[in-house]
């Protein structure tokens, strides 16, 4: 679905997916159809295999489609290679995952640095971009911490710096809270939303986590491998979410 | 970059660090030790011909080995001084006998004669007298490795070869046999006495050539003029000698079939680890896949890391192998480890780090970014 207002740089139409093969084999994705423009933090919500982690691993061109098609940032996504697949997520695409995935040997600091360093920036300017990054998220003060000496919430906030250290366009977040307690959860959502009003970021969350209704500008609900719903009216989610955003403060 | 993420991603776990470089250290001490004895034994078993003057060897037909030769006329000599382009022709006398040691008991050793004053093959790094003395009668040069062995310990001692009284003039250092009996230098004559042969009888001449003569050509005319006989490039004597060591004795095979094995072991071990502790960090690296790394800066990384862990494990391996070394220098059985061989183990592990890393990546790169997800 478009949004009125800025080009969408997350585009899916009619998107449908098989996974496993013979007796195993799932249809995953039943013509799922979406768009996520600049700006706008969209809450991709469902039960388990209802098709969210797969419809986010698509998007974030680590899966491909069986049918339908993929725009990055105006680019199809169909006829790319893996490589191809690889490069266009460097160039546009932040991750952050549930389980933070830091490399526990490297520093805050370090680990924000290999976002840079990935996509082929030299040592010098990836210090300070890192460490940019890492004030933006609040952690200025824990560069020099291992993983292992993070809370969950830290932990998260460097996942989310590394995922926004080189400023990509479109950030997509896998269960982002489902680790971390009501406080944690809630600055990591802050800080999410902040990423798109700010920065204009196209932020996709997947989540099951109700406490996140409350950040999001959009939410989609998805069942069975189908879009079920599609709540454009942020304020209205704001309203109906209300009671979930006080249970996190 | 890469280097940084390679180093910490290993030393974050400093006891899966440790095993991974004691894997590669070990597999490369045993490698060491089989391959140090292989050319330990190589050079053993060619020592005399290495340090023999001669251009060319005349050889009785189908002799295996310098150790125990059949017997030439010396007749042939004077054949072989005829012929052109040969400037000095010294007969060597070899062959097993018997030593008694002065205290009781015997053992076999091997005799070596040749004349002192040709130095056709005179014994060399001598610790006590020197290898004139041979020139004396009754004298004999012995090894101080085996001393126990032959029941001597300094220059005069007596023994007695063949119930021939030998005094022990010249003593070397470091001159080993590659079978259990040890070589006894002495003059070509005493020698003769000692293995109870005539005069008209050798077991191999050694053949000095003109410096302008062309070694093939004399070989040629040598073979064409002589009957019953081989003429040998010092290479050719020296392959067939260590052939039949090697390739045709019980000894020879079992050492080069644990030299392979360990080769073969040792090998599977440092891969096995290489690819085991690569293995290890496949979630991070999957991470690095899913944030769109290419599969050239994961390459990097894990190359890194083997490299890393081959140079750790050749340290651990080199402190090991000096040891170990060191230990069996003045042994029957040495570890010859040149510096050609050290590059080699370490080309070797480098090679091999490399190989299993790029297995490794193969599997890590082929690994679904997806699974890095929540499912």
């Amino acid at each position: 679905m478009m949004l009125a207002g800025p080009e969408p740089v997350l585009e899916a139409h009619g998107v449908e997916m098989f996974l496993g093969e013979g007796a195993a084999r799932v249809h995953a994705l039943k013509g799922v159809s979406l768009s996520v423009a600049p700006g706008e933090l969209t809450l991709l919500m469902g039960p388990s295999g209802s098709g969210k982690s797969t419809l986010l691993s698509i998007l974030g061109c680590i899966l491909k489609q069986s049918k339908g098609t993929v725009r990055i940032a105006g680019c199809a996504t169909t006829t790319l290679n893996t490589e191809q697949l690889a490069a266009l997520r460097r160039e546009h695409i932040g991750f952050v995952f549930q389980s933070y995935n830091l490399f526990p040997g490297l520093t805050a600091l370090e680990n924000v640095r290999t976002g840079l360093a990935i996509r082929g920036r030299s040592a010098q300017n990836t210090v300070e971009a890192a460490a940019r990054a890492l004030e933006a998220v609040g952690l200025s003060h824990r560069m020099k911490s291992l993983p292992g000496q993070l809370s969950g919430g830290e932990q998260q906030r460097v996942a989310m710096a590394r995922a926004i250290v080189a400023s990509p366009g479109i950030i997509l977040a896998d269960e982002p809270t489902a680790a971390l307690d009501s406080e944690a959860g809630r600055n990591v959502m802050q800080q999410l939303q902040r990423l798109s009003r700010e920065q204009g970021c196209a932020v996709l969350v997947v989540s099951h986590d109700n406490r996140v209704l409350a950040f999001a500008d959009r939410v989609v609900g998805m069942q069975d491998g189908r879009i079920l719903s599609d709540n454009l009216g942020a304020h209205s989610v704001r309203v109906s979410a209300g009671p979930m955003e006080a249970r996190l403060s | 970059m890469i280097g940084s993420i390679a180093l910490k991603n290993m030393l974050h776990e400093p006891a899966r660090f440790l095993v991974t470089v004691a894997g590669i250290g070990l597999s490369l001490v045993l490698l060491t030790i089989q391959l140090g004895l292989l050319s330990g034994f190589d050079r053993t078993i060619s020592a005399l011909l290495d340090h023999a003057k001669a251009d060319l060897w005349i050889v009785p037909t189908g002799t295996a080995a310098f150790d125990d030769p059949a017997l030439l006329a010396n007749s042939e000599r004077y054949t072989a001084l005829a012929t052109k382009g040969v400037e000095r022709v010294d007969p060597l006398i070899v062959g097993f006998a018997e030593w008694r040691r002065p205290r009781g008991g015997s053992t076999s050793v091997i005799v070596v004669g040749s004349d002192p004053r040709s130095a056709t093959l005179a014994p060399w790094d001598v610790v006590s007298g020197k290898a004139q003395d041979l020139m004396a009668p009754d004298s004999v040069a012995v090894d101080e490795t085996y001393a126990e062995q032959l029941g001597v310990a300094k220059t005069g001692d007596l023994a007695r070869i063949e119930g021939l009284l030998a005094r022990v003039s010249v003593i070397t250092k470091g001159i080993r046999s590659f079978t259990t009996s040890p070589y006894v230098f002495s003059s070509l004559s005493q020698a003769r006495a000692f293995l109870n042969t005539d005069s008209s009888r050798t077991s191999f001449l050694a053949v000095t050539l003109n410096p302008a003569a062309n070694a093939r050509i004399v070989q040629e005319k040598l073979q064409s003029k002589l009957q019953n006989v081989e003429v040998l490039t010092p290479a050719e004597f020296r392959r067939r000698n260590v052939e039949h060591w090697l390739l045709h004795t019980g000894a020879g095979i079992a050492l080069l079939g644990g030299a392979a094995l360990a080769a073969l072991v040792g090998s599977v071990i440092m891969t096995q680890t290489l690819y085991a502790s690569i293995n290890d960090h496949r979630r991070e690296f999957a991470t690095l896949r899913a944030m769109g790394c290419s599969k050239g800066f994961l390459r990097g990384v894990v190359l890194c890391q083997a490299a890393i862990a081959a140079v750790a494990g050749c340290v651990l391996a080199a402190v090991i192998n000096a040891a170990v070394i060191s230990a069996t220098a003045d042994s029957s059985m040495p570890l010859n480890v040149s510096f050609a061989l050290a590059v080699v183990l370490l080309v070797l592990a480098l090679v091999m780090s490399a190989i299993s890393a790029l297995v490794a990546t193969s599997k890590i790169a082929s690994v679904d970014p997806a699974s890095v997800f929540a499912q």
